[in-house]
Order: structure tokens, then sequence, then C-alpha cells
């Protein structure tokens, strides 16, 4: 903490915070609220305006389309007199038609709102009957076209006139003529519902009807002409229908909008002030006193502060949350001078370093080590290792793993230390914060050679026994055979001369020489296991025992037991079949009945085979248990057929697989055998290991 | 002062001398015309195509055998398309032409009827060979200048009824077009059926030209008790009339009788072509005042057949003259027409009409006029030429016996 400012003069110096917040935050809120203001104006004058201009569009295309329709309507109507049968039968009956064709005519009733004078004419015009008394047509300009088999439109100053023709086999041969003056078209065109200023036109006519229904008074209010609006008929050429409106009730509307914008001008200003003030009161105090608080804590530099604020939900929460944080802050001091009273006292070394190696912070036992904070870890180094251990290092930086290595450093008493370290990385963010931890492994490393070098005599001196054992037994036999052989040529050179008691000698040497030999050959052959390898094969164990008792023979009497299925697995055969062979053959020869039996049964677990070989003989008393699997050892004499050297060949055969094996009483009566073999596959890498 | 007098003198014979044959040229024509005056193109064209080639094929004999007073005779056209306003003016015009001599008229009534005050202002002899109105001959003129050979409306009337009356028919339903042509019927139906114990009329219904349909008109008549219909109608209309007998006839499953008028065969094969489908389920017969089917004078009319063949395409057989009376009646009339004028030795109208009125039996196309025309009667042909007749399977009009 830097220097502190006494509460009372921190508050002198800054002005008050309200005032603050309402000099800067005021005018910006005005300001906005002006924009906001004209953005409204501006949006619902354009409205206004279009609503206006596309209710005067909307209005003037209804209209066109009812002069459109009137007119449609007069047309047709017309031409459905000129094809009505007794008017077509009124061009030919030249003597009768007086009868019935002038009141055919006359009583025509068009669905016009508009007197229509109706002259039906020959094939040149001639008037043949009329509804009105004076049966001249202005003008037949209309002719030529209507005998061309077309309808003849056309609009004059004194009206329009609309000509059809009248057919008779599909050949104009007369012509219907509708006339309408211009009071008549006014009559037509007007509406009575029409609230606008609607003129029809036409371009020679000029203004048929006019409806100046909402004209403006002298002196008040113009047209708009952007308010007007012109729409052109051209269905019947010539036509068009212009509507206008004053611009009065748009104004009207937009007075309106203006009073209504001002007063939510108004309105907003004051909920803004009556907003600040709020605000200050319910939001600014408790900051204050938040912040009183706080300057307190800096003071006294003790958290052990209660800070009580009331302003509202959020004020609450937030006092909460700020001593929620400071007794998190009081646990976390705690906490942190537990850490450096473990730091510094573990027997490891702790250290912060930089990414260079540089030492930031060290416990004791590190600065005991390796001297005092500011030096570089990596200088320490045994100098042959220095640059290894130095790519080590950066490459573990570069790769963002922590570096686990064992390297060997000058200590400040200038002895040599083996250190195994580890460095990681322990920040949380984008920073990194390196810490190396050391474990002085110098008396361990320095055991562990010792260990090997007297595992290597241990390993010289076994093979030599080893050795010496194979060429004992084996160089011994030669001389064995020569005893032997030195027997059987006394007792053929000099049988008959030989006394009983000699020959009875003479068969004892011989034995001894057999159990010699067996000896020899056992000793051999326990000398040579582990100096053969066979390779491994698919073995079904109960076909391999059945082998196994025919080769043993067993005595008539006695029997072995094998069930028919028994588990396959996966070995080396010769060596198992030697040690369930010597267990068998075991359990036979040390039997005390010559009915006895041998049970052979075996399981299969994930990757071992457990094989158990139990009999039903007198058993071994548990004190004898640990030396029968030892060399020569038997506890029957050497004449029963038993060198001693059987279960021997068992243990280590079994252990050079990887296995157990075990002796128990059997349920049986006799002794139990229990092997653990282990498969080939699974035992391969111990072995090359 | 005596020598311009003689300068003019010799002046004036020189322009004589030189201006004399030029004048001469300009006022004495070498042909007389024949004015035709008929419906050319509209929905009876084919009638007045039928008059038009029996008056061409007249004038041509004529003027092969020398011309008429030293004139060769020369045919005018003029259309009316069935439009009396027309005729009028067509009448109009021919009365303008100095050297038209005659006016050959058809088809309709109603046309002739209003034309009647020009012809006789203008005295124009006129030739009727199709159009049937009694009142178009006896049409209160005197001098009357009209002259017919074709039907007569008072004769045809009676000729329908005594079909009808042959079929069996006793209440005659009247179905008449609403002109001068339909109210010239009205009256001659009403006096044949009157002099006919056990004839009546069930009620008469009038159409009008351009008229869209007639079922409802149809139906009327027999639900009045008509047990035949007498049609007086042109293509058009007629058309309306049978194909309504016919629905009628379908509705009720009866075959109704149709006694028509002739006016129907104006429209020729178009006509026959738009009713035939429906003729299996009418029982149509309508007068006509000639056919080459049955011909008074078969050689003569062979021989008529040969010309008329050898004058105009795609003709095979008797069936393709089509409106054959107007063709025979033109025929007869036109040569009718130049035995009077060369019997008055003028075209004065009036000395033709004279000799008209006073002519010597003559054996025409047919039938043998002795004579064709007196003072009292203008109608050339008589009940007995008088027949009704039916269209055969190929659309040939043949006798009904």
């Amino acid at each position: 903490m830097g220097e502190t400012v006494p509460k009372a003069q921190a508050e002198s110096l800054q002005p008050s915070l309200f005032a603050r917040v309402m000099w800067q935050v005021l005018p910006a809120a005005v300001l906005i609220l002006l924009l906001i203001w004209f953005a409204i104006s501006s949006f619902v004058r354009q409205m206004v305006l279009d609503n206006a201009q596309e209710k005067i569009s909307l209005e003037a295309q209804n209209y066109a389309e009812i002069v459109e329709q009137r007119i449609d309507t007069l047309f047709n109507s017309v031409r459905l007199l000129a094809n009505n049968q007794l008017t077509v039968n009124g061009l030919i009956d030249t003597v009768g038609r007086n009868s019935y064709l002038p009141a055919l005519i006359s009583s025509s009733r068009l669905p016009v709102e508009a007197p229509v004078r109706l002259t039906m004419t020959d094939y040149r015009g001639r008037v043949i009957a009329a509804n009105h008394y004076s049966p001249e047509i202005d003008s037949q300009q209309w002719l030529t076209q209507v005998m061309q088999d077309r309808d003849h439109f056309a609009v004059r100053e004194s009206g329009l006139l609309f000509a059809t023709p009248i057919r008779y086999y599909d050949l104009p041969e007369g012509a219907l003529v509708a006339e309408i003056d211009r009071d008549g078209l006014a009559l037509m065109f007007k509406l009575s519902a029409l609230f606008l200023d609607v003129t029809v036109q036409h371009e020679r006519a000029g203004i048929l009807f006019e409806n100046r229904r909402n004209a403006p008074q002298t002196g008040e209010g113009l047209e708009f002409e952007w308010l007007g609006e012109t729409v052109s008929l051209n269905k019947y050429s010539g036509f068009s229908v212009v509507v206008r409106e004053q611009q009065g009730a748009a104004l009207e509307q937009l007075k309106t909008l203006d009073g209504a914008l001002m007063i939510a001008f108004v309105l907003d200003l004051i909920a803004l002030l009556i907003g600040l003030t709020v605000t200050g009161r319910k939001v600014i105090k408790p900051i204050r006193e938040l912040e009183s608080a706080f300057l307190k804590i800096g003071e006294t530099r003790s958290l052990d502060t209660q800070i009580k604020l009331s302003g509202g939900r959020e004020i609450e929460i937030l006092s909460a949350a700020m001593n929620d944080t400071l007794s998190s802050l009081r646990e976390a001091l705690v906490s942190r001078s537990y850490l450096s009273n473990i730091v510094a006292a573990t027997p490891e070394l702790v250290m912060q370093v930089s990414s260079k190696g540089d030492i930031l912070a060290a416990n004791p036992q590190a600065q005991r080590l390796l001297g005092e904070v500011g030096s570089n870890v990596l200088e320490f180094v045994e100098k042959n290792s220095r640059d290894s251990v130095k790519e080590q290092w950066f490459s573990s930086l570069l790769a963002q793993e922590p570096l686990q290595v064992e390297w060997a450093v000058y200590a400040q008493d200038g002895t040599e230390r083996t250190i195994f370290w580890h460095l990681m990385n322990v920040g949380k963010t984008a920073v990194p914060e390196y810490f190396l931890f050391g474990s002085d492994v110098t008396e361990i490393r320095n055991a562990q050679v010792a260990l090997v070098e007297k595992a290597a005599e241990l390993e010289a001196k076994n093979s030599d026994l080893q050795q010496f054992t194979y060429a004992a037994s084996h160089d011994l036999k030669a001389p064995l055979r020569g005893v032997a052989a030195l027997v059987d040529w006394v007792e053929e050179d000099y049988g008959p001369q030989i006394p009983e008691a000699a020959l009875a000698r003479l068969k004892q040497i011989r034995e001894r020489i057999v159990t010699m030999d067996l000896l020899l050959t056992d000793l051999l052959s326990y000398a040579r296991l582990g100096s053969e390898s066979f390779q491994a094969e698919d073995i079904q164990l109960s076909e391999m025992l059945v082998d196994i008792v025919k080769l043993i023979d067993p005595p008539p009497k006695f029997n072995v037991i094998v069930p028919n299925r028994l588990p396959a697995l996966f070995s080396q055969r010769p060596a198992l079949e030697q040690v369930l062979r010597n267990l068998i053959h075991n359990g036979i020869i040390h039997h005390n009945r010559e009915d006895g039996c041998v049970w052979v049964h075996a399981t299969r677990n994930r990757n071992t085979t457990t094989i158990v070989v139990e009999d039903d003989g007198p058993g071994i008393e548990p004190r004898y248990r640990d030396r029968v699997f030892e060399i020569f050892k038997t506890l029957q004499s050497r004449t029963s057929g038993s060198t001693g050297m059987g279960l021997a060949i068992v243990l280590r055969m079994v252990e050079l697989a990887g296995g157990t094996v075990t002796l128990d009483d059997s349920p049986r009566g006799g002794c139990r055998f229990t092997i653990v073999w282990v498969d080939t596959e699974v035992r391969m890498p111990a072995q090359t290991a | 002062m005596v020598r311009p007098t003689r300068t003019v003198a010799v002046a004036a014979v020189a322009l004589l001398l030189v201006g004399l044959p030029w004048l001469a040229d300009a006022r004495v024509s070498d042909v007389w015309y024949i004015g035709l005056e008929a419906d050319m193109s509209s929905g009876t064209a084919e009638a007045g195509q039928a008059i038009k080639r029996g008056t061409e094929l007249a004038i041509e004999e004529i003027n092969a055998a020398g011309g008429l007073l030293g004139r060769s005779l020369k045919l005018l056209v003029r259309d009316n398309r069935g439009n009396p306003a027309r005729g009028v003016d067509n009448i109009l015009e021919y009365g303008a032409i100095e050297d038209v001599i005659a006016v050959m008229g058809g088809l309709h009534t109603p046309v002739l009827l209003p034309e009647l005050p020009l012809l006789h202002e203008h005295a124009l002899i006129t030739l009727v060979p199709w159009a049937a109105g009694t009142a178009v001959v006896d049409n209160g003129y005197s001098p009357n200048f009209v002259f017919r050979v074709s039907v007569r409306d008072e004769l045809a009337g009676g000729v329908m009824i005594e079909e009808g009356l042959r079929r069996g028919c006793s209440c005659f339903g009247l179905l008449l077009e609403r002109t001068g042509w339909g109210r010239s019927n009205e009256q001659a139906i009403h006096a044949s059926v009157s002099g006919h114990e056990t004839a009546v009329v069930a009620g008469t219904n009038w159409f009008d030209w351009g008229a869209v349909d007639l079922i409802a008109s149809v139906q009327d008549l027999y639900e009045k008790g008509a047990d035949c219909l007498v049609l007086v109608a042109n293509p058009r209309e007629g058309k309306l009339a049978i194909d309504a007998a016919s629905r009628y006839g379908l509705q009720k499953g009866i075959t109704p009788v149709v006694l028509s008028h002739w006016g129907i065969t104006g429209g020729g094969v178009r006509f026959y072509e738009s009713v035939s489908h429906l003729l299996d389920q009418v029982d149509l017969s309508f007068i006509q005042s000639f056919s080459f089917f049955n011909p008074r004078y078969p050689e003569k009319a062979q021989r008529f057949f040969e010309k008329y063949a050898s004058r105009y395409p795609n003709i095979t057989g008797l069936k393709d003259i089509h409106s054959a009376p107007g063709t025979a009646q033109a025929y007869d009339l036109v040569h009718l027409l130049a035995l009077a004028v060369t019997q008055a030795q003028t075209t004065d109208s009036e000395s033709v009409l004279h000799a008209l009125e006073n002519l010597p039996p003559h054996d025409g196309l047919i039938k043998r006029y002795e004579p064709a025309f007196t003072s009292q009667r203008h109608d050339a042909l008589g009940i007995n030429s008088l027949e009704m007749y039916r269209y055969r399977g190929d659309g040939a009009i043949v006798p009904v016996r």
C-alpha cells in the first residue's frame, strides 16, 4: 500500500460525487433527449405527410376506377341496346318498325345517373329512331369508325359521344349513338360521399366535372402541391382525374403532434431530474460509505471491518459481496501463512524462477544449497551437462510442458549433489509463473550404484558357480562310468572266485553308481535350466497330461486322474511338461501305497493358469515343506529313486516362467502343489526387462 | 358588219364539223345495263350469287345473238347485304345511270318494299327473281314497274298448308319474322287456313332478325296445340327454329313437322351444312319453284346445266347449283325483258312495261309462259309452279314426292 490520504483530506480534495454525476450526466442526457425528440418528431411528421399523400393517391385511384367503371357501364349498356334483337330487326323492318322502335329507344333506361340522348341510324348515319326531339348529330366523324365495326368515343366541348355498330350477320349495318352533355357528365361523375376536391377533365374538352367541396376561403391557406395528386385515366384516352386536398387537416395533425411531443419532452426532463436525484440518494450515498470503509481499512491495515450499506437490493448485495471479499482475504492471508510455513519446513528445494532460470524466491533449503536469491539456477549445473540441461529447460518452456529431470549441481559447500528437478508453470493467466521443485537424491543414487555393483558381483559369482556345477557334474560322470566299468571287469574276471559277501558289496557299489549317475544327470539338468529357450505354442493341457502319464507308466494299481476338459494355454511346452512330470512322478514314487492316486486339475485366469497336483499319500510335514524345494533334499533314501532334485527343478522352472509354486496339505490326505503358470506372451516383457 | 358575221358563221360550221362526231360518241352508248341489287356478301349471299349467275348466262346468250337494239347488255352489281337502307341507296344510284334498262332485285321482301317508291319515281323496270312478298308486286303503283318470276306469298301460304294437311296436320303454329315478308305470309296463311274447315292456326309467334334462340317460341306454339310449324325465315333464324324444333322433338319423343318458306335456302349449301345434323330429328320440307332434279323441260335444263358447268368452276353435278330457283328465275326474267325490249324497239320504261304485259308465249327454263305477264298479273308463276321440296342426304334439293 502506498501513501494513504486521510479521509477528511480526501473528501475536501474531491467535489461531491453527486455534483459530478449531475454535471457530467445531465447535459448528455438532455442532449440525447433532444435528439430522440427530434427523431420522433421527424419520423411522425413524415408519416403524417406520407399518410396524407397515400390517402390522396388512393382516393384518386379509387375515383379513376369509378370514372372508368361508369364509362364502362354506359358503353356496355349502349352496346347491349345495339345488339338487342328488336333494334337489329328495326334496321330491316322498314315498314313495321315505327310501331316498336321509337318506343324501344325512348324507354331504354341506361344505368347512368345522367340523361343520355340515344340516336339510332342506318349505315350512313341517317336517323332511324331517337329518344329526343332534335335528332341531328353534331358530327358524323364517328361514322367511318363505326362502319369499320369499331366503337367510337369522343369528348367535345358539348359533351360526350359514344357510337357503336348495330350488326347483322356480324356486319355493321347501322349505328347507335349515345350523347351526354356537360351537365349530364357532371351528374355522371359526381360522387355523393366525396370529401376531397376532385376534377375530372379531358384533354380536349377540359374540365368535365369539378367538386369544390373543400375550396379554401380567401386569405386562408393555400393549395399545396405536395398534397395534390394527379391520376391519369388511360383506358379511354384523354381523361384524367385530379384529386387535391387542403393541407389544413395535415397541418392540424402536425400542430397537435408538436404539442404532444413538447409535453413529452418536458415530462422526460422532469423524469430525468427525479431519476438523478433518486440515484444520488440510493446509489451515490452507499458508494460514499463504501469509500469511507475502504479508507478506514487502508488506515488501520485491518481487515476486521464489517461494511453495512443500505439503499436497495443491489446495494445490499454489493455490501454482502464486499464483506465476503474481506472474509476471503482474511482466509487467504491465513492460508498464505500456513503455506509459507510448509514451504519453509519442507526438506525439498522450492524456488520461484524466471523463464531464464533466475531465482526469484527460494525456501531456506534451496538457499542453503544454492545460495541467495538473484543467482541463476542453471549456473549451478555440473559443467559437463550444463548445455544439455539448458536445452531440456528451454524445450520444456517452449512446449509448455512440465520438466522432470535429474541433474547434478554444485552446492555452496563445494560438493556435487544429484537433484531430481521438477519445473512447472503454476500461473493461472497468460503470464507464466515458474516454480522449480528439487529433491536431493544423491544418497539414493549412490546406494543404487552400490546395489548394481553388488548385483553384478553376485551375478558373476552365481555364473561361476553354475559353470562349476555344470563342469563338475559333467566331468564327474566320466570317472563314474570308469568305476562302473571297473566293477564289471572285476565281476567278469573274478566272478566265480569272488566270495558272496564281496559280490553283495559289488552290487551295492553298482547301485551307488546308478544313484550317483542319476544325481549327476539331475544336477546337469538343473545347471542347464534357463540356458535353453523354447518356442511358445498352444498347449492342450489335458492331452499333455495324458502323454505324461503314459510316459511315467504308473504301477498297475496306481491311478492318475486327469479331467477330460482342462484349459488350453500358450507357453513353452518342454518346461511345463517337465514341471508336471516331476510333480506327478513325485506323487507316485513317494506314495506309501501301491493303490494310491494322484489328481491333476487346472483353472484358467486372465493370463495365468493355476494347476493343482495333489495326492492321497503320506503328505509332507509343514516343517519340511521349504526344504523339499532345495537341491539334493529328499525326505527318503536315495535308493527309493529320488535324487532330491525333482522339486528343485520344478521351483527353478516355475520361477523362470514367471510363476509361483506353493505346497500345502491336500484335503485328500496327501500333499498339494499349486502352480501359477504365466502365459508366455505375458511373461516375455518381464524377461526382456 | 357582214364580214364578222360570216367569220362567225364559218367558225361555227367548222366547230360543228369537228365536234359533232365527238358529241355523238359522248351521247350514244353501245350498252344497256341491267342493275343487280341483291345481298352479295351477307347471310344470303349465295342467293344473290345465284341470281347473278342466271342473269349473266342470259345476258351472254342475248349478246351472242346480237344484243338488244344494236347494243350489248351489261350487268352492274350493287350489294345491299340484306339491308333496306343500302338497297334504297343502290336504287338511287341506278336511277342516276341513264342506260339502266332494268333493275334485278332480290332477295329480301323487306329490302324491296322500301325501294318501291324510288323504283317507280325513276320508272325503273324491276325484275324480281326472288322475293315472295305479295306486296312487292301488288304494290298499288300504277303503272306498276315490278315483274316477278318467283314465289308469291299469297300462293306459298296455301302450298305449305296443303302440305301440312297431307301430313296429317290440322293445327298450325306460325313462326314468322317480324318484317313485311313475315306479315305478308301471315295474311296468306290465315287466308289458306280459313279455306279449310279442318285446319286452324294455333298461334303466331314473331321473331326478330338478330334473335339468339327460338326455343321458348317453338315450345310456346306446341303448348298452344300446334302439330305443325310453319316457318317464314331467312337462313340464320331458320337454323335457330329448326334447332329449337329438334330440341322439342327430342324432349317429347316426336319428329316435329316443319313446313318452311323458301327463305332458308337463300343460304345455299352453308345453310344445309348448318342444319344437316338435325334433319334426322325434324321433318323439314320447304317451297321451291324450280329444281334441276325435277325440271319441266329436262332437255332445256340439261343444256342450261352444260352452259352453267362450263361457265362456273367446281360444278360436278346438279347439286352443285346452289339456290337454283334464283338462277333459273333470273335467267327467264332477262330473256322476257329482252323479248319485251325487242318487241317495243325501245328501252323506254313505259314502253317496255307495256311490252312485258303483252308478250307472246315464251318457252323459258322453268316453264312455258303463256304469256308471262298481263296488265293484271305481274307474277309469272302460278300455284302450279310451286312444290314442296326437301334435302337429300348429300344436300341436294329434291321434290318431296
